[in-house]
């Protein structure tokens, strides 16, 4: 309870993704959200998932990244309930099993392994950006790349603010359970929320007066105390990763998208267990959730 | 002075997720009654030491027993009845649209009937001068009123023993002298008060007891007589005693034949011209 991490931040490290300019960082971010929106084939989305996974884990950042992960699980599994039952795809849709008041469909169970597939695969790699990105160098390069001064101020800012507010919740979730607090449930909210709230529009305010008092907002050219430099390493990378990209879209062109939804059939227990495990995954991640505030 | 315990800790270590031992090996036990100041510099381990009263947080070994409950096997919500713990900065718990629902929280929480939460909430008031602004948003009050409220709201739920984290930060003096009062208020309702502080002033003037942490170690316990005394204790922590004691002991001013230990006792020697040897 002490750390209750939820949200990834910057993770100090050396690895071979810490070193690389946070611009090849977010070009493969950009490619790979496109790639992968473009894919239709679950079997690749997979594979592309496990690359990421291994990514994650040779950046020493698995751990902060685990813990990001239980946001998303609630939101993965109530997609993959209703895509089930009311799938993303123009009818007819091929019934495999009923189970009380819900008909499972064969493109449900396609479509919801597709979507939470991509969903997860995305998000993973995203966090591996924040995670490897000191949020002072993609101030740097959002200024590189033409982003207006206040704009990627609002920007870093904000990514930054998140970590403290994480510490005072925690902060305020002992004072509220020093007073016998029930610690979980809709009656922790309202005591947890507004002290919170609080305290970020209070922080808020007295940043700004700290940022005019040191001349935020004057005119000029302003120059920057951390310097960035794309190596020989990063514009090969970029290059090469454009290259890439036009080949993969070429691909997926003329292959259209390797969609596989007519060939794949599923059997009506995968169905079953799926839909259930959503159902059992959604509030078993509730509960964990509500204990972990608890101890 | 009774002799009930009723804090112990048995070799109590604490580490915390992050790696960092915060304590290592600490053996005490506090009597009812007792007005305990915990003293230490920053990262010392003092706050470490008195979240273990009130269960925030478990022992990573040894134990920790308050009123005779294990904290280990009990919740926060069963300890916060016995011991009550107030937090630095009052913005942290304050949530309610008025100052009473602030009061009513905790009582409600530990199940007091609607009649003894209206007492309760009228005694704390009373106790902490708050009736006029029984009906005010807490976040309209000024600093030092909201620190009021906050420890008000510990004292409606009538725990026996009090842990005060910094009652005097960002008090001016005459709010200080007014927090050091209402802790002797608190002692003579026969309650046990711990104030975590470095304001030694209020450790000299409350305090019938204090224990000194240094590196996460208990290295000092006595009176604060004894403690201020000790130089080479003082000199190992970085520790000053109050500037009073200080210039006491540097002109040799004695009050009872002990060096006075606040401005109080300080003017009542110079008045009666007692003097050391």
């Amino acid at each position: 309870m002490n750390n209750m991490q939820l949200i990834a931040n910057y993770v100090p490290g050396k690895s071979f993704f810490h070193r690389l300019h946070p611009s090849t960082k977010i070009i493969w971010v950009l490619g790979a959200l496109l790639t992968v929106f473009f894919i239709k084939d679950p079997l690749i989305i997979f594979a592309f998932l496990v690359v990421v996974l291994v990514l994650i884990k040779a950046s020493n950042t698995f751990a902060t990244y685990r813990a990001s992960l239980m946001l998303l699980l609630p939101i993965i599994f109530g997609l993959i309930f209703f895509q089930i039952v009311a799938p993303a795809f123009p009818k007819p849709w091929t019934p495999l099993a009923r189970l009380g008041p819900f008909v499972l469909y064969n493109e449900g169970v396609y479509s919801a392994l597709v979507l939470s597939l991509r969903i997860i695969s995305v998000a993973s790699f995203a966090l591996l950006f924040i995670m490897t990105t000191y949020p002072g160098d993609l101030f740097t390069t959002m200024r590189m790349w033409g982003v207006p001064y206040e704009i990627s101020f609002m920007v870093t800012t904000t990514i930054q603010l998140i970590p403290i507010l994480q510490k005072e919740m925690n902060i305020i979730l002992s004072a509220q359970r020093s007073r016998a607090m029930q610690a979980s449930g809709f009656s922790a909210l309202l005591p947890s929320i507004i002290p919170v709230f609080a305290g970020a529009i209070e922080r808020v305010r007295q940043m700004s007066m700290t940022l005019e008092s040191r001349a935020f907002g004057s005119s000029g050219k302003k120059t920057s105390i951390r310097q960035l430099k794309m190596g020989t390493l990063d514009y090969t990378l970029i290059i090469l990763t454009i290259i890439a990209l036009i080949g993969i879209f070429y691909l997926l062109w003329i292959n259209q998208g390797f969609d596989r939804s007519q060939q794949m059939i599923f059997p009506a227990p995968a169905a079953i267990i799926l839909f259930l495990g959503s159902i059992i995954g959604f509030f078993g991640i509730l509960v964990l959730f509500a204990r972990r505030i608890k101890n | 002075m009774s002799k009930n315990i009723i804090i112990k800790c048995e070799d109590l270590h604490h580490t915390y997720p992050s790696g960092v031992s915060a304590l290592q090996g600490v053996d005490l036990a506090i009597a009812e009654r007792e007005i305990v100041g915990v003293i230490g510099q920053n990262g010392s381990g003092k706050t470490t030491l008195v979240k273990h009263f009130n269960g925030l947080l478990k022992p990573t070994s040894g134990q920790v027993f308050v009123k005779g409950i294990n904290t280990r096997e009990a919740e926060i919500k069963e300890i916060s009845r016995h011991a009550g713990y107030v937090f630095q900065n009052p913005n942290h718990q304050l949530f309610a649209g008025s100052v009473r629902k602030e009061l009513e929280f905790g009582p409600a929480n530990i199940g007091m009937s609607a009649e003894e939460i209206e007492e309760r909430v009228r005694l704390a008031a009373d106790f902490f001068g708050l009736e006029e602004f029984l009906d005010e948003n807490p976040y309209r009050l000024s600093f030092p009123l909201r620190k009021t409220v906050g420890i008000a709201s510990i004292y409606a739920m009538d725990p026996e023993i009090f842990i005060l984290d910094e009652p005097t930060t960002g008090l001016d003096y005459t709010r200080a002298r007014m927090v050091a009062a209402l802790i002797k208020k608190l002692q003579d309702e026969g309650r046990t008060v711990l104030i975590v502080s470095h304001d030694m002033m209020l450790i000299a003037e409350c305090c019938t007891r204090v224990i000194v942490l240094w590196n996460s170690r208990l290295i000092g316990d006595g009176t604060p007589r004894e403690i201020f005394g000790n130089r080479e204790l003082l000199e190992k922590t970085n520790l000053a005693p109050p500037q009073i004691f200080r210039m006491a002991e540097e002109i040799g001013l004695q009050h009872n034949g002990k060096t006075p230990l606040s401005v109080d006792e300080a003017v009542e020697a110079v008045e009666r011209g007692e003097r050391a040897g």
